[in-house]
């Protein structure tokens, strides 16, 4: 690549164009279907991005307006208004809202994250000259394409190779879909999914970029995403996908239609030695991403079972968990035991996604163990935990050691020994 | 050269294709409209019945009003004991507008509140509307219940307050509790019979779009019933978190049918899960996903009713007397529960870990 080459913006702006709206969706759809009230303000609890417990739960005002600055933001960055302030603005609302509780962390909410956060570093929008150096449109392609790879390699395990697990679960659920329902439960179709979910992950980014593939290759990722957004709830992930994957194109491929100096376009000078420091932020925030998803090798055991280092690793879709968490408490100056069902304080969503995640199971004993030693003035309490787990249809198994007093354990990077040995058997 | 490529690749992908097609098992069979509308018709037959038993002691209550004797009494306490069989079955699968509608607490709202029926009484409500008025816990079958077993004396005594001077507005009260049940129940039976529908045609009604949302439902409804089963009616008695049995928490502790409640729950669900020969439940989709999860439950629902049964009545004294049962109960149930929760959800897929806020 030749780092002096300037190539037309077209493509980024766009990539922006599409990214903001979708922004703009995305806030309106949340507030519309109120769950700024059920997600972030109704419950009781928030469980906490590690590091970021400072993040509280914010005022119902303030709640509200993150998500006007945020679809404010997403329509001024469509709009290319002072795109990296409006990128800024976004990233931080987004941000913002993200972090209140790691319940909701979704794979997709963490790329839009680093998006927005390679869009301040690296405006979407072309220089004064109409154009971009060709090294910007490489960050945001390696940003957008980082998530496909990384996807792809998380796929190459056995449950999803060699069970089609948990593509067979989910497949099933569909038999009775007008017309292909008999045959979405043919258990061959399930590893014909799986083994091509793979290859589409791993190859679709090359396949874009060459341009005798290309249209065949943006066919199957419109195909590919319509298809999981019918079939799976997965919100508007599909869509930031589907528009996301139009940066691999040629960079002067809208100019059919958007002419240039567009209203869209917005040139901008620039000062290049801070525009290349910037764009070496960009660089290291890829780089960051690319190694995050490797710490999983540090933790023994089955990263589907124990989830050490899923997060941001763009492990997308791949596992089916179903568990139950009871936690049983002692009070060291009573005597006493009894049990906490963590659905009586939790909303179910919260308590679904505990039910499989260790550090959320100890993220709550540890609140409980606050909780009734301030209710409960003198006492010393332990927490211990009954958490059982089934993987992809297996017989469930305890994913906790039932021993341990979790009000004696600490959130880290360092492996756990007090979760348990995953299941070695393959699934049903 | 090229033609000779071309006939290579499409033999690998047939002879993969074959190999695939023969490694793999054959598709299993899709029971759940069938089960659905078994289900749905299972909890129809028990509210229907309690509907005709919730007249049958609204009837025997007028008995024993017009003559209060030990036989009219014996007829009302058989008559509230008659009721509790098929709304227990059916409250085994807490959903639709059994819960959504709040029936559940409405008709059944326990453990019973003495201060809140006496207050009840005492406030001398002579109207549907005035019943209206009063919260859930100081009306339903607990308060029905209360009125007709004497909570400290016997029956001879219970009698005397019906033959007392307030004994007619004793007996008009009781009478409107029990008319009030039989009204709940006939709107629970019309709501049932919307609800019914609309699950029967799960995959193209509007509450039920998929089959598998269906499922879903039937499935969480199944776990909150036998949590209802092994939470509040056997853990919440042994007072453990106070270190002292809890005979106050025990359900139907004036009649002294609290295990019998709980078995009947069980057995709703034993009828959900199980169904009969000709409309079978549950188990005929699990079983074609994985004949080891069935055998799974099957064998914890046989521990659970046995465990169940072991426990000696009443439950009021067994929490004192043996608590080791009650504890073995409990667990037994609560292990049925976990194998639902997590075998059967995780391999019908149940618990999606995807929802409609997020998205992978």
């Amino acid at each position: 690549m030749d780092r002096g080459r300037r190539v037309d913006a077209a493509s980024l702006v766009v990539l922006r164009v599409a990214i903001g709206s979708l922004l703009f969706a995305s806030a309106v759809r949340f507030g519309a279907r109120g769950w700024i009230d059920e997600l972030l303000l109704a419950p009781s609890f928030h469980f906490h991005y590690w590091g970021f417990a400072w993040v509280g739960e914010p005022a119902p005002w303030l709640a509200h307006a993150l998500f006007v600055v945020l679809a404010g933001s997403g329509l001024a960055l469509a709009a290319g208004l002072a795109t990296r302030l409006s990128a800024g603005l976004a990233l931080l609302s987004f941000a913002w809202i993200e972090l209140i509780d790691l319940t909701y962390y979704l794979n997709h909410y963490y790329f839009l994250t680093c998006l927005l956060a390679t869009f301040v570093l690296v405006p979407p929008r072309p220089e004064a000259d109409g154009l971009v150096p060709v090294w910007k449109l490489w960050l945001v392609r390696t940003q957008v394409g980082l998530v496909y790879v990384l996807a792809g390699v998380a796929k190459l395990g056995s449950d999803w190779l060699l069970h089609a697990q948990p593509l067979d679960i989910w497949l099933a659920r569909h038999a009775d879909l007008p017309g292909i329902g008999r045959w979405i439960t043919e258990p061959w179709l399930a590893y014909a999914a799986a083994w091509t979910g793979a290859a589409f992950d791993l190859l679709v980014v090359p396949a874009l970029l060459w341009p005798r593939t290309r249209v065949w290759a943006y066919a199957a990722v419109v195909g590919f995403h319509v298809a999981t957004g019918l079939l799976f709830p997965i919100g508007m992930f599909p869509w930031f996908m589907i528009a996301g994957a139009t940066i691999f194109f040629a960079p002067q491929w809208p100019r059919v239609w958007l002419a240039k100096r567009s209203p869209f376009d917005r040139p901008h000078p620039v000062n290049p030695p801070i525009e290349a420091l910037l764009g070496g932020l960009a660089a290291a925030l890829i780089v960051v991403q690319l190694a995050l998803p490797w710490r999983m090798l540090i933790y023994p055991g089955s990263t589907l079972w124990h989830e050490q280092g899923a997060r941001y690793g763009y492990r997308v879709m791949l596992v089916e968990k179903a568990g139950l968490v009871e936690y049983r408490v002692h009070d060291r100056s009573t005597g006493r035991h009894w049990r906490v069902d963590p659905a009586d304080e939790l909303t179910a969503l919260q308590t679904r996604m505990l039910s499989s995640q260790p550090d959320m199971i100890l993220q709550y004993a540890h609140h409980l163990a606050e909780r009734l030693e301030h209710e409960l003035p003198g006492s010393a309490i332990e927490v211990r935990v009954d958490a059982f787990v089934s993987l992809h249809g297996r017989p469930h198994r305890r994913l906790i050691d039932p021993e341990v007093d979790l009000v004696g354990e600490h959130d880290g990077l360092a492996p756990k020994p007090w979760i348990l040995a995953g299941p070695e058997q393959p699934p049903p | 050269m090229n033609r000779m490529k071309t006939v290579g690749v499409a033999g690998v992908l047939v002879v993969g294709a074959l190999g695939v097609g023969v490694a793999c098992p054959e598709a299993a069979p899709d029971h759940r409209a069938e089960v659905v509308a078994n289900v749905a018709q299972t909890v129809a037959v028990d509210l229907d019945q309690a509907l005709v038993n919730a007249g049958a002691l609204r009837e025997a209550i007028g008995e024993l009003c017009a003559q209060p004797d030990p036989t009219t009494l014996d007829g009302a306490q058989q008559a509230w004991m008659d009721l509790r069989a098929p709304w227990k079955r059916a409250l085994a699968l807490p959903f639709g507008p059994i819960v959504d509608d709040g029936f559940d607490g409405a008709i059944d709202f326990w453990p019973a509140r003495p201060t809140s029926i006496e207050g009840a009484l005492a406030g001398g409500a002579s109207s549907q509307a005035d019943l209206d008025a009063l919260g859930v816990a100081s009306k339903g079958m607990p308060a029905i219940e209360y009125l007709l077993w004497d909570p400290l004396g016997s029956d001879p005594a219970l009698l005397a307050l019906y033959t007392a001077a307030e004994g007619p507005q004793r007996c008009a009260h009781v009478g409107l509790l029990a008319a009030d049940v039989e009204l709940r129940l006939t709107e629970l039976d019309t709501a049932w019979g919307g609800f019914a529908e609309q699950f029967e045609q799960a995959g193209s009604s509007e509450l039920f779009p998929t089959l598998a949302r269906a499922i879903d439902s039937l499935l969480n409804a199944m776990i909150a019933g036998l949590h209802d089963i092994d939470d509040p009616k056997l853990l919440a008695p042994l007072g453990q978190a106070v270190g002292v049995a809890q005979p106050d928490l025990v359900e139907s502790r004036f009649s002294d049918r609290s295990l019998l409640d709980a078995r009947d729950g069980l057995a709703g669900f034993a009828t959900a899960y199980l169904g009969s020969e000709s409309a079978p439940g549950l188990t005929l989709v699990v079983a074609s996903e994985s004949g080891e999860v069935d055998r799974r439950v099957r064998a914890a629902l046989a521990a659970a009713e046995q465990a169940l049964a072991d426990v000696p009545e009443p439950l009021r004294t067994a929490i004192v007397d043996s608590p080791e049962l009650v504890t073995a109960a409990e667990q037994a149930v609560h292990e049925l529960r976990t194998v639902l929760t997590t075998d059967v959800a995780s391999l019908l897929g149940v618990t999606v870990s995807l929802s409609d806020n997020d998205g992978d």
